[in-house]
């Protein structure tokens, strides 16, 4: 699989959730579709994740919420425009309920990957997110 | 069931269906597959120490994934059968919390903590720490029960059994422990 190739992803878990299972599947898709994965693994903070973004120089980043840390994605948003990072686009997968999606869309997360969203889907979009393909 | 049935009146109602003994076979040959890799590498703790539990939950959720995502495996509700969105009847309310709950529930936390009466804390974390330092087989229990009658926090209780056990009292290293433990 070559879909991914020349496009880097953070993936990352957010605040204390060690719920890593459905990252690390994404991480493994992503990897085999071809794409570069940096995996922050837990206890990420906003912080460390826009620095990460900073220091790797990615192309997307990918936050894996648990449905109770919608607080931190709203800091990360914060930060990422304040460092200037408005081109690389923030993507959320995982248990997210369908009345926080309309609230992380407002804050500025460009696609919500909820339960049940294909691997096709997933790398799909992320495939025209890499700076070269959008 | 077992009345109606009379499934309770033999030992084993489905020896001898050769489905159900075929499946109970492969499960077993496949779950001892599994236990003689772990003996080989050196048992349980090993393994984990290896990082082969680990990987074996990873390869076993990345296959599972792959199976459902290629519809091998039918999961009803979720990739068969499953209901569109505009057919659920009702949307199920979320309570929803936000970052200055967590700053109430802490600023009140804290507040409390300023009320307690720390001689019976100190003490019990004292006999805690020293308990903790008597290896595994020791039990903690009656210490830990006596830190929280005394109200002392979880926070505390973790702090001071994992100073005992050589750790940090705060994972993150960001609180210092409050109690002259000796």
């Amino acid at each position: 699989m070559t879909k991914g190739r020349g496009i880097k992803v953070i993936v990352s878990m957010i605040g204390f959730d060690s719920h890593t299972t459905g990252a690390e599947v994404v991480a493994t898709l992503l990897r085999d579709a071809g794409f570069e994965v940096v995996y922050l693994g837990v206890n990420q903070s906003p912080a460390m994740i826009v620095n990460a973004a900073i220091e790797e120089d990615v192309d997307v980043i990918g936050i894996s919420s648990h449905a109770s840390n919608f607080a931190l994605i709203e800091e990360l948003m914060d930060l990422v425009k304040k460092n200037g990072l408005t081109d690389v686009p923030v993507v959320c997968g995982g248990n997210i309920p369908p009345n926080q999606i309309d609230k992380l869309t407002a804050w500025g997360v460009t696609k919500i990957f909820p339960p049940g969203s294909s691997g096709d889907a997933i790398v799909e979009y992320l495939a025209g997110q890499g700076r070269g393909t959008r | 069931m077992a009345v109606e049935t009379g499934v309770a009146d033999v030992v084993d109602p489905l020896a001898g269906s050769y489905f159900v003994e075929r499946l109970t076979n492969e499960v077993e040959a496949a779950a001892y597959r599994i236990l003689e890799e772990i003996d080989a590498l050196g048992g349980l703790v090993a393994a984990i120490k290896q990082g082969r539990i680990q990987a074996m939950l990873k390869e076993e959720a990345n296959l599972k994934f792959r199976e459902m995502n290629d519809k091998e495996r039918l999961v009803v509700g979720v990739n068969h059968l499953a209901i569109p969105p505009e057919e659920e009847l009702f949307e199920i309310p979320i309570q929803e919390s936000g970052a200055s709950d967590s700053e109430a529930i802490a600023k009140r936390m804290a507040d409390w903590k300023k009320s307690r009466d720390m001689g019976p804390i100190e003490a019990s974390v004292q006999r805690l720490y020293a308990d903790a330092r008597e290896g595994d087989r020791f039990n903690l229990m009656p210490a830990i029960i006596e830190a929280v009658k005394a109200y002392a926090t979880a926070g505390e209780i973790i702090g001071v059994i994992r100073l005992a056990r050589g750790l940090k009292y705060d994972p993150f290293d960001l609180i210092k422990c409050p109690f002259e433990l000796n």
